[in-house]
């Protein structure tokens, strides 16, 4: 696996031939030239700017990991003919704006985008169908405890670009009462496109919450558990990715 | 160990359990049968502490203490376990990662791994579960027996001192019956003060697990009390003379 950790703007790098990198000082482009895995761990109080680049035919798995502080990530994601992309990304957010744009410039190209965020959140996210026959996934869940978190997700299909698939999900778990709000806006200007969307905000499932409450585990770590498994669950990572996950992020006795 | 006293129980303003008693001792095995949407579940639920079940009157006693006072975290760790009717599906939390959480919470200090690692092999293995399952969401995608047997094993691994077992003998086949009667025999050798509520339809269970004291429950309450054969009529005359 291909790893770039950035700690406080210290950029260290494991990087093999099929990744080209370049890095100006808060941009970080990222190259990929063909079929590869990376693993990209951002800490960061400052903003930062990703660009991502898949060539033709390529096939890559990004896992992002963050833990932000009120700051700005901005990704720019473009994908060329026929290239895949599975792109998770797991996020502890403290007043963040996540704002990315994929591009998808090439015929056939595909996108499978898994997002899952914790805490004070506005993710926007930008889907451009520029190519026939591309194809999208986006798949979004967040955990609020008394923060506001934002999903606002566009998707846009011009005219005369055809054989589109668009599919969206988004679920936010409030854990108090408090406001958060999902907006999915889809932009289509063609006929020939299949689209579906779903929009879900409730609180933790209390059936779910009882069964492990009545096992003796305290409400806390019942909800820690559910909260857990639902972010975690959102994303297509291998055992490797989820060890290195739990290692950095998320506490487990 | 427990003392149910005069207890109503109503669900969303619907009365369920009116003038309800029950006193189980130490030890001791009841079975409670009665007609569908009588209130069986109900009770089990009420014992565990699930508030969409609200105690109108009465009171409940579970090992010198008034149960309604505790939460149901803290009534599972003092002692009680509902093995539920339909137990529930958690996606995303796996088995292993929960009842490390469940025996970690029972006994307040980390658990040694090695120990727990060999105690979930002989107890799957005992209930003749895929040692698999243990690896997978929570019931998710479980077969109705598959699903039984986890509440089985559950049990055995946290030990319970009051254990409500809710048709645990609905859905399982002849060999899984089989073998849930005999863990939970198993596990009443081993902790010979555990006592036990069976909830069912079918004295079948029965012969494995010998009660000793059968219970009709109709209009909300328990209106007649007998021993083993009283089941064996339920079954053969059905609720109407009681
Ligand atoms: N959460 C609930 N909300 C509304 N009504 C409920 C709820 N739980 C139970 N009831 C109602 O209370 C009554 C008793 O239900 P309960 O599940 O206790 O019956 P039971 O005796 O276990 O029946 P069965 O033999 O079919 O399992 C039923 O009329 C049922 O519809
Ligand atoms: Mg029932």
């Amino acid at each position: 696996m291909n790893i770039i950790n950035i700690e406080n703007s210290i950029l260290e790098k494991q990087l093999d031939s099929t990744i080209f990198l370049k890095q100006a000082k808060k941009n970080i482009i990222i190259n990929i030239i063909n079929n590869t895995s990376l693993c990209i761990n951002l800490l960061s109080k400052e903003d930062i700017n990703l660009e991502i680049n898949l060539n033709d035919n390529v096939e890559a798995k990004i896992f992002l990991m963050s833990k932000l502080e009120n700051n700005n990530l901005n990704s720019f994601i473009v994908l060329k003919n026929n290239s895949n992309l599975l792109f998770n990304h797991f996020s502890i957010n403290d007043n963040i704006n996540d704002t990315k744009e994929i591009n998808m410039n090439g015929l056939s190209s595909k996108i499978e985008y898994y997002y899952s965020c914790k805490g004070n959140t506005k993710q926007k996210l930008n889907v451009y169908h520029n190519s026939s026959k591309t194809d999208s996934l986006v798949s979004s869940n967040g955990i609020s405890n008394n923060e506001h978190i934002i999903f606002e997700i566009t998707e846009k299909v011009p005219k005369k670009v055809i054989g589109c698939n668009l599919n969206q999900k988004s679920r936010i778990i409030n854990l108090k009462d408090n406001i958060s709000t999902i907006k999915p806006i889809l932009l289509i200007d063609e006929q020939d496109v299949t689209a579906s969307h779903s929009s879900v905000i409730s609180p933790i499932n209390d059936k779910e919450l009882f069964y492990l409450m009545s096992r003796g585990i305290s409400k806390e770590e019942s909800i820690n558990l559910l909260t857990t498994g639902f972010l975690v669950n959102n994303l297509k990572l291998t055992k490797e990715e989820k060890h290195l996950l739990f290692e950095k992020y998320i506490f487990r006795r | 160990m427990l003392n149910i006293k005069n207890i109503n129980v109503s669900v969303e303003d619907k009365e369920i359990l009116k003038n309800f008693n029950l006193n189980i001792n130490k030890g001791e095995i009841h079975v409670i049968m009665g007609p569908n949407g009588v209130g069986k579940s109900t009770l089990s639920r009420v014992l565990m502490g699930d508030n969409h079940y609200k105690v109108t009157s009465g009171e409940i006693i579970f090992l010198d203490e008034d149960l309604q006072k505790l939460s149901v975290d803290e009534r599972a760790r003092k002692g009680i376990f509902v093995a539920y009717q339909h137990p529930s599906e958690i996606e995303g939390v796996n088995n292993v990662d929960f009842l490390k959480a469940a025996l970690r919470a029972k006994s307040n200090k980390p658990i040694n791994l090695y120990t727990f690692a060999n105690e979930m092999e002989t107890l799957s293995k005992n209930l003749q579960l895929k040692e698999n399952m243990l690896y997978r969401s929570i019931n998710s995608g479980f077969s109705g027996g598959e699903k039984k047997k986890n509440e089985i094993l559950q049990m055995r691994l946290l030990k319970p001192k009051l254990v409500i077992l809710d048709e645990i003998d609905s859905g399982l086949d002849v060999d899984s019956l089989k073998i849930v009667a005999q863990n939970t025999l198993e596990y009443l050798k081993e902790t010979k003060d555990t006592s036990v509520i069976i909830i069912t339809h079918y004295p079948r269970i029965l012969e494995y697990i010998k009660p000793d004291f059968v219970h009709i429950v109709k209009e909300g309450h328990i209106v007649k009390t007998g021993d083993y054969s009283l089941a064996l009529a339920v079954e053969k005359n059905g609720f109407e003379n009681y």
